[in-house]
């Protein structure tokens, strides 16, 4: 039974232009599902239209099998019973980390007590009780958003960009907390984010979104690994995208003919994720190199094959690279075809490889 | 590298020598700097220090006497009127801030303006258009008889409210355009409505504002002479003016120590507030405020607001054109107001001046050196507060008769009284400018090879001129206000604005007062927009 169901779900604050264009997707009962997308897409919109702070324009928003939509009833945020935790946490800064997590329960002060302890148990704070906001560090305050919004026993919880103020480091480590947190609590979960790594590490599924348009919804494995549209490869994998046509059991591209016996037929294209070229003395491209950014664990390096711009990966310290305006074989591990969207989706990817 | 160190220093060094230290940034300011410091701490703390040591003149038998009679009589009624004042200021001016910040009121953004109004107008000139209004002979009294009395106290709060609660409607306004959204959505996804959100998590978000105008009101109603004194109510400011009047100066000191002893009392609050406001500064948000919607709470809303605005700004400026126009008709305005008109220009104009030139130098110490220097600096201007007209005014005579008598009774006393009350206010308005500067900018002008005196000219002086406006101006327009030591220290025949208010309402005259009245207010209204800024 799907805890959350959004049924064509449309909203747009001026007239004309549309924030969210028909969003449909469900998320069931103890999922930790992520909207990933780039800012502006509309994802925050979405989290804001479960919550209730805005109103869908048009179709219905079930909430455990509640239809909210303007035939039905309009229910509003403080009797939606779903929990959130703010991009700033919002603690309340004149109350203690105990009356945080108890300002929205309502139970007598007796059973508060008990409920209290096994929040700050779950989130690993004991012993916080009465300590305040402004004395914890950005982590703990985390933890105690989490509780205060796990505290009442919300249906679902969202979550607006979890982890964006945390530093690296701390991000982390918190992104295995809140996952166990939240498999703990067996809470079903929706959170926005715009780090496909967090949303990677943490999420049972993805909603990938663009423009206000849901671009797929899948496991995290679906959504790396076959991507459904260029917009899709390019966001989570930064994936090179080669422009082809597939004609039979060959992709036709810029670089030559490559077989793919898969199905598919027509405009396209040939899609190399950033890890599966190889470089070799006996490969069969030859490219230059034009960038070459060193990461740590591995080098990123940008090349030219005529008119075509590839990146890729390499780890092999033993592997000498060629200065900057030198010549380098290469083959591919991996690549696939995608077939053209809409118009309107090529031209957004287009957009998108620039910025 | 070290050459470029060596043609630094050298070029510090010829500042050094140009400005009396003025770019330095060591930790202290260097001995030109810290006695002009020093010396404008000691002339804003000796008259109050005089006033002390005169105050046991006649030994302690004196304020045994008058702790036993009058002192409890006056600190009843002084702490009656500063409660029951406060008190109402509080509802009205968090009620109007929430209404215009939080909620769909209609015309929100005019009446966001239109409630700072009253504050443009100084209480003592409200209190006058209710006189001329209620007031024996007034325009009531004659059209109905007499119907209310403006001198009971339910009326002296009300009149002396509608002018101060501005205070605190802008402090706690402020206060509710810096809270994050993130908080009340918080409040709603708990579950609360409404008015459980307004009240479980703005108010409470807000709270060291509101404390901080509540006080800001307490400290005005104890300090001011003029409204008390013409609505005939006592306080200790109208006891110790009419000690004065009656030459016993020993009784107006211990009433002048009781008094300051009270605002020590409520800066000590304020300051205690203060420090707690620290920690529930949340950063500032991009998001709009989502607004609440009144419903049908509208139309009671916009009467309330109507009747603020209508009681204590249409009103009032309405009575005092009514009149201004009677005298036009009756050709009241001859000669000697303009004369009149002028003096207050004058002194207003020289006392601004003379503040920023003492206020510059403060400044620059206060926000380039962190040392004890910047704390006196800190302290002058607090004095602000615990340092009423006619106290200033009772301490300036005692410097004048011991020390310089032959300026006694010429327009020196007034502008030193002036500078004492209004220096502290010069000194807010340009730190916040001149705290923007950081020594770094100096630095960078110097390395681009601008001469010192460039330095000065093209980047500090343009960088503070905002600061150097402000603070022309409030001094300005405070100076056009002040009653009490213009009345008790103005050399004779020299009568200002203020003044011919006070006379001719004293007297009944309300055709001549108001016109005056109605200039002093059009003078107020004129920096309402840094008297917004401050808060």
């Amino acid at each position: 039974m799907a805890s959350i169901q959004l049924q064509n779900i449309c909203k747009s604050f001026v007239k004309g232009e549309s924030v969210l264009s028909n969003v449909n997707f469900d998320v069931n009962e103890g999922e930790i599902v992520a909207i990933l997308g780039p800012s502006g897409c509309g994802k925050t919109t979405t989290l804001r239209v479960i919550a209730g702070f805005e109103m869908q324009s048009e179709g219905t928003l079930r909430l455990s099998d509640q239809p909210i939509d303007s035939s039905h009833s309009w229910v509003p945020v403080n009797k939606r019973k779903v929990g959130m935790v703010f991009q700033d946490y919002a603690l309340f800064p004149h109350l203690s980390v105990e009356d945080n997590i108890r300002f929205g329960v309502q139970k007598p002060t007796k059973e508060c007590g008990t409920l209290i302890q096994t929040m700050l148990d779950l989130v690993g704070l004991q012993g916080m009780n009465k300590r305040f906001p402004h004395e914890l560090s950005g982590g703990q305050k985390q933890r105690v958003a989490l509780a205060r919004a796990l505290a009442p026993s919300p249906k679902v919880l969202l979550m607006d960009e979890p982890f964006s103020n945390l530093d690296a480091e701390l991000k982390y480590t918190m992104r295995f907390e809140v996952k166990r947190i939240l498999k703990q609590a067996k809470i079903t979960t929706v959170f926005v984010t715009h780090d496909q790594k967090d949303a990677l590490a943490i999420a049972d599924k993805i909603i990938v979104m663009n423009k206000g348009r849901v671009e797929q919804f899948g496991t995290p494995q679906e959504v790396y690994h076959s991507p459904a549209t260029p917009f899709v490869a390019r966001f989570l994998s930064r994936s090179n995208l080669v422009e082809a046509e597939k004609i039979g059991d060959y992709i036709h591209t810029p670089l030559g003919k490559l077989y793919d016996p898969s199905n598919g037929e027509g405009q396209g294209y040939l899609v190399i994720r950033r890890d599966s070229i190889g470089i070799s003395p006996g490969g069969d491209y030859e490219g230059v190199i034009k960038q070459v950014a060193f990461e740590g664990e591995y080098k990123e390096v940008v090349m030219t094959v005529g008119k075509v711009k590839l990146s890729f990966f390499t780890s092999d310290p033993f592997f000498a690279l060629p200065d900057i305006g030198g010549k380098v074989r290469f083959s591919f591990k991996d690549y696939y075809f995608l077939p053209e969207q809409s118009s309107e989706n090529v031209n957004e990817s287009k957009e998108l490889q620039h910025a | 590298m070290k050459s470029n160190n060596q043609n630094r220093s050298k070029v510090r060094g010829a500042i050094l020598r140009t400005f009396g230290r003025f770019f330095r940034s060591s930790k202290s300011p260097g001995p030109t700097l810290s006695a002009m410091v020093i010396l404008t701490g000691i002339f804003m703390v000796i008259p109050i220090i005089y006033i002390g040591i005169r105050s046991f003149d006649n030994g302690s038998q004196r304020w045994l006497e008058l702790l036993d009679t009058r002192i409890p009589f006056l600190l009843e009624k002084t702490l009656s009127l500063t409660l029951t004042v406060t008190f109402l200021g509080l509802i009205i001016g968090v009620v109007s801030a929430i209404l215009v910040v939080k909620t769909n009121l209609p015309g929100r953004r005019v009446w966001r303006w239109l409630l700072v109004v009253p504050l443009t107008i100084p209480a003592y000139v409200g209190a006058v258009s209710y006189i001329i209004l209620f007031g024996p002979r007034g325009l009531v009294d004659n059209l109905f008889g007499t119907t209310i009395d403006v001198f009971s106290f339910p009326m002296v709060v009300l009149i002396i409210t509608g002018f101060t609660y501005p205070y605190i409607y802008l402090i706690v306004s402020a206060s509710l355009q810096k809270i994050n959204p993130s908080f009340e959505e918080a409040g709603y996804i708990s579950g609360l409505s409404h008015f459980g959100v307004i009240r479980k998590v703005t108010i409470p978000m807000v709270r060291p504002a509101i404390g901080s105008g509540a006080i800001l009101v307490a400290l005005y109603v104890v300090s001011d002479f003029g409204s008390v004194a013409m609505l005939r109510y006592p306080t200790f400011t109208q006891a110790i003016y009419f000690q004065m009047g009656s030459f016993d100066r020993v009784g107006a000191s211990i009433f002048s120590m009781i008094l300051i002893v009270i605002t020590l009392v409520f800066l000590g609050i304020q300051y205690a507030s203060k420090r707690r406001m620290k920690f529930y500064q949340v950063d500032g948000t991009s998001k709009a405020p989502t607004l609440i919607d009144l419903g049908k709470w509208k139309v009671p809303a916009l009467i309330f607001v109507s009747t603020v605005f209508g009681l204590f700004a249409a009103l009032p400026i309405g009575v005092l054109l009514y009149w201004s126009g009677l005298a036009v008709v009756e050709g009241v305005i001859d000669s000697r107001f303009f004369a009149f008109t002028m003096n207050s220009f004058m002194a207003a104009a020289i006392t601004s001046l003379l503040c920023l030139v003492l206020a510059l130098p403060l400044i620059y110490v206060k926000t380039r050196f962190n040392s004890g220097m910047s704390r006196i600096v800190d302290v002058i201007s607090y004095l602000s507060y615990a340092l009423p007209g006619v106290i200033v005014a009772l301490g300036v005579i005692f410097i004048f008769i011991n020390y310089i008598p032959f300026l006694y009774g010429t327009i020196a006393m007034l502008i030193m009284a002036y500078v004492m009350r209004f220096l502290p206010q010069s000194l807010q308005s340009t730190e916040s400018s001149m705290g923007q500067i950081s020594p770094k900018i100096d630095e960078a002008a110097l390395s681009l090879g601008k001469k010192p005196v460039q330095v000065l000219n093209q980047v500090i002086l343009r960088l503070i001129q905002p600061g150097i406006i402000a603070s022309f101006s409030l001094v300005f327009v405070s100076v056009i206000k002040e009653l009490p030591a213009t009345l008790l220290l103005r050399p004779a025949g020299f009568d200002t604005l203020a003044v011919r208010v006070w006379i001719e309402t004293s007297e009944g005259y309300y055709a001549m007062a108001a016109p005056s009245a109605l200039l002093i207010i059009l003078i107020s209204i004129l920096p309402i927009r840094w008297i917004m800024n401050k808060y």
